[in-house]
């Protein structure tokens, strides 16, 4: 069966087409949900609340071929709002996550510490255009931005970063 | 790719995948599962409520909603939010809040202020107030006339609270009653006459408020009893939920508390004894069960009468 037709089976409400649509998608919501939150428990908790919060509304997506796109918007947001309540719990935990980072591969400290340097939006715009593969105009549907703001938070991240990818020209 | 990203995009794709992942996919959608049968429940709740004729007589003559005396309801009472809507009603059903999460109905305050009183529902989520009203669905029926309340919540922390409603000079009785759903709690509120009321929502914090007026005496016209075709008595139980959903076809069923703190599920209320025999017979026909129904003459704002089985 082919994608779409498994989106729509999935918005009328076909429980496997839509763990099958999941299953193809969990790894890329899980390295969304880590670059965030840089552990697993937490990671895992933002996959979990994404697919719950996909599946209780998948039956208002109006365009099935959009499915993956509003996933990742999800998921997105899941994970922003996690770290939003749990900066205002507590600090403590902070430390520590700091010195499990400290032990754990050196590439994902590489990854964690670069991306460290940024604001929400601009890590979230960056890990989408790079890692993720998304196209400008897809990242500024997905958060509701428009696309020259979308180029021009890639342009001052990539600064930030210190990091030049000949996207100049792209943004030109 | 530029070179200078290409070792952050490997560590991206290098970030491990646990083998819990498969797990969280898994409990993520069982939450969405048990999430979906609320919804459904409460939509049930929310449509079923329909427009025989019987019931479109009664509301006719119950109540009348949204006063302008209402208006300045409230003022005076401190520690209330912000207005979100004050409830529409369609054929005497409304509907408010929207989905929380384990929402708890933690306090009901009862407010006087001369005629008018107002019935205050509190939430709370975990040990902090709840923001948004809980989904809740409320109906209004009459013989007696009285408010049904359906919400999407799962501890009811104030249910003996709804015994301090009596104090309220237009509430008869107040009582939780039977919910085959563990996040449905419901309750009735029963006047011992016809009222205005008014049903307004608040946010930040939940609350939920039920003001209460004397209707004028112009509006309380005498009003002929009606027939109600109803099961026999039994003690507060699973046996209510279970007749129910064999009733669930039928718009203007509900469930009562009679004189003696017994339960029983109407059918349907009727003008006449020979249509409510007719729908006695439809009943035995349709489910086999005349034998555990009964008819009873009620007046307006009476109590459903205790009615046994028979030993036959």
């Amino acid at each position: 069966m082919d994608h779409l037709e498994l989106v729509n089976k999935a918005i009328d409400g076909d429980e496997d087409s839509f763990a099958l649509l999941i299953q193809e998608r969990r790894e890329h919501i899980y390295r969304m949900a880590f670059t965030y939150v840089n552990n697993q428990d937490d990671a895992l908790e933002i996959v979990q609340e994404t697919v719950y919060r996909a599946f209780i509304s998948v039956h208002k997506l109006k365009q099935a071929q959009y499915f993956n796109t509003w996933l990742t918007k999800i998921g997105v947001n899941c994970a922003i709002d996690y770290l939003r309540k749990k900066k205002k719990v507590v600090y403590v935990e902070q430390v520590q996550e700091a010195s499990y980072v400290q032990h754990s591969r050196e590439d994902k400290m590489v990854l964690y510490e670069a991306l460290g340097q940024l604001d929400e939006k601009s890590k979230t715009v960056l890990m989408l255009r790079y890692f993720e593969d998304r196209s400008i105009k897809d990242i500024a549907d997905l958060l509701d931005t428009p696309v020259s703001t979308v180029k021009s938070i890639i342009y001052r991240g990539l600064e930030k970063l210190k990091l030049n990818l000949g996207e100049r020209e792209l943004l030109e | 790719m530029n070179k200078e990203i290409h070792p952050l995009k490997q560590a991206y794709y290098d970030i491990e995948i646990p083998k819990e992942l498969a797990q969280a996919v898994q409990s993520g959608m069982e939450r969405g599962r048990i999430q979906r049968k609320r919804m459904r429940t409460i939509k049930r709740w929310t449509t079923r409520i329909g427009v025989s004729t019987a019931v479109l007589f009664i509301l006719l003559t119950l109540t009348v909603n949204t006063m302008p005396a209402f208006a300045s309801s409230l003022k005076s009472i401190p520690g209330i939010g912000k207005l979100v809507q004050v409830l529409q009603f369609h054929n005497g059903s409304a509907s408010g809040g929207s989905l929380q999460g384990a929402a708890n109905i933690r306090h009901i305050q009862l407010e006087k202020e001369g005629a008018q009183e107002s019935v205050i529902l509190h939430f709370s989520e975990g040990s902090k107030p709840q923001k948004t009203a809980s989904l809740f669905h409320v109906k209004i029926s009459s013989y007696p006339s009285m408010m049904t309340f359906s919400m999407d919540a799962r501890r009811f922390t104030a249910i003996d609270e709804l015994k301090m409603l009596e104090q309220s000079q237009y509430i008869e009785d107040a009582y939780q009653i039977i919910s085959m759903d563990d996040s449905l709690i419901r309750f009735n509120v029963v006047f011992n006459e016809a009222v205005k009321y008014e049903i307004k929502e608040y946010e930040e914090p939940a609350q939920v408020v039920i003001t209460l007026q004397p209707m004028s005496t112009a509006d309380l016209t005498q009003k002929p009893s009606m027939y109600s075709l109803r099961t026999v008595s039994a003690p507060y139980g699973e046996s209510q939920g279970l007749f129910e959903e064999v009733l669930s076809d039928r718009e203007g069923k509900r469930i009562l508390k009679d004189e003696e703190g017994m339960f029983l599920v109407e059918a349907g209320l009727f003008h006449t004894r020979a249509e409510a025999e007719k729908s006695l017979q439809d009943i035995e026909e349709q489910l086999g069960m005349a034998k555990q129904f009964v008819i009873e003459e009620r007046a307006f704002s009476q109590v459903p009468a205790t009615i046994m089985a028979s030993e036959n």
